[in-house]
């Protein structure tokens, strides 16, 4: 009887040091956690931060982008407006001439 | 060993690993747990700096936009108001080339003398001088005739005289008083100068309309 137990004597106390290292393992666990969790939050708002500044440029780059095609659109409207212009001009150049000669004594 | 010692012993053994094992688990999770809220709370905390740089850059690129769209519908409208100088420009020189061409047809000293007549009405006759360019002092003008007509028109004797000085234009006459007090230059380059402006407004509504 002494024998059994002595055994589970033996068995508890080993279940006593798998627990106790358990429970050191978890500590260890936590600690290391506790380490990490500034630089997790520091992280995290670093993160954010560098996404929202990429994101502003490229809200920039994509505004810069969408203005050069509006750019190219007013330009090329204008280049057509010149062509008109040119166009009304050479008809009625020599009506134009003829009225600022009207102005003169010359007719 | 009794088998029924040995099962205790593998009970209490069991117990403790699956114990060891929950204890493990359980600081793993929370570990996990804390360093998810951490994370968490670093975005939050930098929701509003995020919300002010992306504020920031809506703004910039709306000024970007505004500055780059602005920047070139000037440059087209210069592109626009230029061309139509331009061709305004044609306009008034092609006027101009016809003038000076004109003023060597033989319709021109007719012409000159209602340059001279007008100029001297409108200086209210008297003694006047005429100045006139190398080509159209050699024209045979009927000077006596405007006088008379001037005279007549201004209820002022008026007597025109030529000048031997000669001017340096393309045509039409400078006329000054005898004491060469008052002076009017009607040449063509001066008339065009005076009616540039109202000139190239009416070119305008004809040329683009």
């Amino acid at each position: 009887m002494p024998k059994a137990l002595d055994a589970i004597v033996n068995g508890e106390s080993e279940a006593e040091r798998i627990k106790s290292e358990a429970i050191a393992e978890a500590q260890k666990i936590r600690k290391e956690a506790e380490a990490w969790a500034h630089r997790t939050y520091t992280d995290a708002y670093e993160q954010a931060i560098a996404k929202a500044e990429e994101e502003a440029i490229e809200l920039k780059k994509s505004a810069r982008e969408n203005a050069d095609c509006e750019a190219k659109l007013i330009l090329k409207e204008a280049k057509k407006q010149i062509e008109v212009i040119r166009a009304k001009a050479k008809n009625n150049f020599e009506a134009a001439v003829k009225a600022a000669l009207s102005e003169f004594y010359f007719k | 060993m009794e088998p029924e010692l040995q099962r205790i012993l593998d009970r209490i053994l069991t117990n403790a690993r699956e114990d060891a094992k929950s204890i493990v688990l359980e600081a793993r999770k929370s570990a996990e747990m804390m360093l998810e809220q951490q994370k968490e709370l670093g975005a939050q905390k930098a929701a509003e700096r995020v919300s002010y740089i992306l504020t920031k850059a809506r703004g910039e690129a709306d000024t970007i936009r505004g500055m780059i769209c602005s920047d070139v519908r000037r440059k087209a409208s210069w592109m626009v108001l230029s061309e139509k100088e331009r061709l305004i420009t044609d306009v008034l020189d092609e006027a101009k080339t016809r003038l000076v061409a004109l003023a060597k047809t033989d319709r021109y000293a007719s012409e000159l003398e209602w340059i001279i007549r007008d100029a001297g009405n409108a200086l209210g006759g008297g003694g006047l001088q005429v100045f006139l360019n190398e080509h159209d002092a050699t024209l045979p003008l009927k000077l006596g005739t405007i006088s008379k007509a001037i005279s007549e028109e201004t209820g002022n004797k008026t007597e025109l005289k030529l000048s031997q000085e000669r001017t340096e234009t393309s045509g039409g006459a400078v006329i000054k008083t005898a004491d060469g007090k008052i002076t009017l230059d009607n040449t063509f380059e001066a008339m065009l100068k005076r009616r540039e402006r109202e000139l190239r407004l009416k070119i305008a509504r004809i040329l683009f309309k």
